[in-house]
């Protein structure tokens, strides 16, 4: 594990998707798009093709009416922690450190420019969250000037993903540092677009290691999981739902096993 | 005099009859060449990879020469480190065979990225810790092992040969080929780990995921001694083959029975290794992580249910094995070489399931669906590629250079 | 690959790498050499014979 800098405060952002409140409008999808400058073709319907940095799925638990039921599940870039905090799965792999794990806030950044396309990133991604450039990017005629100019957007044939914002973040460290105190940044100042777009209020970001931020009594909920939990990646996004089916859905388990939150019981 | 481009003491066919049988290989290679124009101009579009199935036939096609390539190492650690005197009675094909596959297999990693103009990043931005990178730097440097082991070949041409600086380059070469041999032993040793440990680190990726000895996973090792197993196998067969389209017998069967008996006993403990392997991934590891070992092959489209499994261990791995080790088996030329092609179909089901189906197999729940992919016809080609690539280097090599020190002998 | 890069770090496994790597381009690099500059001594030494 990398040591952080004497001045640098610890800081561990995270997200808490609440999948009872989620209605699967995509909202998320449509702000991420506008804020990240995703680029999106004409032809959208096969979606192994389509770059979003947050998908959202349909999960349904598989029974007959009346008994159907529907889950709507996004799902960014996990932001794994990975193993010994510091290797997620896609970090170690990457030949040139164009992906790297950030301590001082346990986002997995995403270089494009010093990405070469390998892809050897997107096939140790359990969460298929790494999406690749096939081709080059190009908006409707005028809608280039509408791009966001804190985010550069990607050339053909590099890996991108979700970075929870973190320009967002730079501009909230540069506004704390302006106003005195560099190390104080509130909830409200750092928040991505997809928590903001939510019109359910099902998303919430923050800092996990921060008692006075949501997130930190959120994620430790009993009905808190994470999705693929048992691969050991340590994902930074947490999903909350009080359905056992949900539970069952998001990760792997063997005919006799249970997941943590309903072991013992029956719900 | 003027002196005979051809090698001293032996016959050619005709140029025209030459060219005629390259002319195939040469259509292959041109549509190819405007396949792989397609690739690098337009970009990786041009496939039908996704981001599913980010690897593909390429990376397959990579591994598995890369693998069956293998006999050259293996062959210059047999005849110059062990000092197998008979090994070097085919050591020549065999490095021009490990020519052909790793220059193959470098065309294709150049295809196969995304920006093929940074691919030197993985040279100057070196991360260590990938497995890819230590495969870059070794396939590279090998490579470079491997050209200069094939330059004293090249130079043993009569014509060359009358250069005086390039006699005594040769000969010089040859005395110190231990020394570089060695070396491409080293070399050969990580990379063919190395492209093991790509699926074998992949902790996302149960199907894939082995656990193993420092930082290197089990099938680090296993594709090692695979690539040692098979590749004399392949350079065997392939020799055999040219045999018989030259319809000359050009190494004694003596040879062959040494390195398929060699073979066959370093393909039944590899064999034996990638069982226990198999077992202990499908108990302990897989379990761990919510995965039943039956998961792995079911619900999946035609050609993913548990018989590739059964092939590649027990069709093509221990039964081959078995003929390989017992002298009936060996001096039996077709039993031989059957076993050697099913040995080499085993080792490229290994490579194809350890890199395709890993990244087929679904992970979430909520996705049952296996991925599936058919490739391009860019893809398709550009895989065939090295194969017309090699017909055409073996074939200028076979009729220029003395690649078979027993021809003049075996064809008085 | 080098120290100037900021994705090096001064550590052990670092070394082992570039220093493995460095030393097989150094092996196969010197062998070459060893031989070229043998062939040129081996053409004087012959010509030497041949003028007497």
């Amino acid at each position: 594990m990398e040591k952080l800098p004497s001045h640098t405060k610890a800081r561990h952002f995270g997200m808490v998707i609440d999948l009872d409140k989620c209605t699967g409008c995509a909202s998320c999808m449509v702000a991420c798009y506008s804020e990240n400058n995703v680029s999106f073709r004409d032809e959208e319907s096969i979606k192994l093709l389509s770059i979003n940095w947050i998908q959202v799925y349909k999960i349904t638990n598989g029974k007959p009416f009346p008994d159907t039921e529907v889950c709507y599940l996004p799902q960014p870039c996990m932001q794994c922690d990975g193993k010994d905090f510091g290797h997620p799965p896609c970090v170690s792999v990457c030949p040139a450190v164009a992906t790297d794990f950030d301590t001082p806030t346990g986002i997995v950044s995403q270089i494009p420019v010093r990405c070469f396309g390998c892809r050897y990133c997107m096939a140790a991604c359990p969460y298929h969250a790494r999406k690749f450039n096939w081709w080059d990017p190009v908006w409707p005629a005028d809608m280039e000037r509408y791009l966001s100019p804190d985010v550069s957007p990607r050339m053909r044939g590099v890996i991108e993903k979700c970075t929870f914002c973190y320009h967002r973040f730079q501009r909230a460290r540069q506004q704390a540092y302006y106003k005195g105190d560099a190390e104080n940044i509130k909830e409200a100042d750092y928040q991505t677009a997809c928590t903001q777009a939510c019109p359910s209020g099902a998303i919430t970001f923050g800092d996990m290691d921060n008692p006075d931020h949501a997130v930190y009594t959120l994620k430790k909920s009993r009905y808190a999981f994470r999705l693929l939990e048992r691969l050991g990646t340590q994902p930074s996004v947490y999903y909350l739902s009080t359905r056992k089916w949900v539970h069952r859905a998001c990760d792997n388990y063997l005919e006799h096993e249970e997941p943590a939150a309903f072991a013992g019981k029956s719900a | 005099m003027t002196t005979s481009a051809f090698p001293e003491g032996v016959k050619r066919c005709s140029s025209g009859k030459f060219i005629l049988w390259l002319l195939p290989a040469f259509l292959v290679l041109l549509i190819a060449a405007y396949a792989m124009f397609r690739v690098w101009f337009y970009g990786l579009n041009q496939t039908n990879m996704n981001d599913a199935y980010g690897f593909a036939i390429w990376i397959w096609a990579d591994l598995a020469v890369i693998a069956l390539g293998g006999g050259a190492f293996f062959s210059g650690f047999l005849a110059y480190l062990v000092g197998v005197k008979k090994v070097k009675n085919i050591i020549n094909f065999a490095v021009v065979l490990g020519v052909v596959c790793y220059t193959s297999a470098l065309i294709l990693l150049g295809l196969d990225v995304g920006q093929p103009l940074r691919g030197w990043f993985i040279f100057w931005h070196a991360n260590i810790h990938s497995m890819l990178t230590e495969v870059a730097f070794c396939l590279t440097i090998y490579l470079g092992v491997l050209i200069v082991e094939f330059i004293p070949v090249i130079l043993e041409n009569p014509k060359i040969q009358k250069i005086r600086f390039f006699h005594h380059l040769s000969h010089n070469m040859h005395e110190i080929m231990a020394v570089f041999a060695a070396t491409g032993v080293f070399l050969s040793f990580f990379h063919q780990g190395s492209l093991g440990g790509v699926p074998g680190v992949l902790y996302g990726r149960p199907f894939a995921f082995r656990e193993g000895l420092f930082i290197w996973p089990w099938t680090f090792f296993l594709f090692t001694w695979s690539a040692a197993a098979v590749g004399p196998l392949f350079t065997a067969t392939m020799c055999r083959l040219t045999e018989f389209i030259t319809q000359k017998k050009l190494v004694k069967d003596d040879v062959y029975e040494l390195l398929a008996k060699i073979s066959g006993w370093m393909l039944l403990t590899y064999i034996i290794a990638k069982s226990l392997d198999t077992i202990y991934w499908a108990t302990v590891t897989a379990p761990a992580r919510g995965f039943a070992f039956m998961d792995f092959y079911s619900n999946n489209p035609a050609y993913y249910g548990v018989w590739i499994l059964i092939a590649e261990i027990v069709i093509c791995g221990f039964l081959p094995a078995l003929i390989l080790i017992t002298q009936k088996g060996r001096e039996n030329k077709k039993l031989l070489f059957g076993a050697a092609i099913l040995a080499i179909i085993g080792l490229c089901i290994n490579r194809w399931v350890m890199v395709l189906q890993v990244l087929a197999a679904p992970l979430k729940p909520f996705q049952e669906e296996w991925f599936v992919y058919s490739p391009a016809w860019t893809e398709v080609i550009t895989t065939i590629m090295p194969i017309a690539y090699g017909i055409v280097l073996i074939s200028i090599a076979y009729r220029y250079l003395p690649l078979f020190p027993q021809e003049k002998e075996l064809n008085p | 690959m080098f120290p100037f890069a900021y994705e090096w770090t001064w550590y052990f496994g670092q070394y082992l790498f570039m220093g493995a790597a460095g030393f097989a381009i150094s092996v196969v690099g010197a062998g070459l050499t060893y031989c070229i500059v043998k062939s040129i001594i081996d053409i004087m030494i012959s010509d030497d014979h041949a003028e007497h």
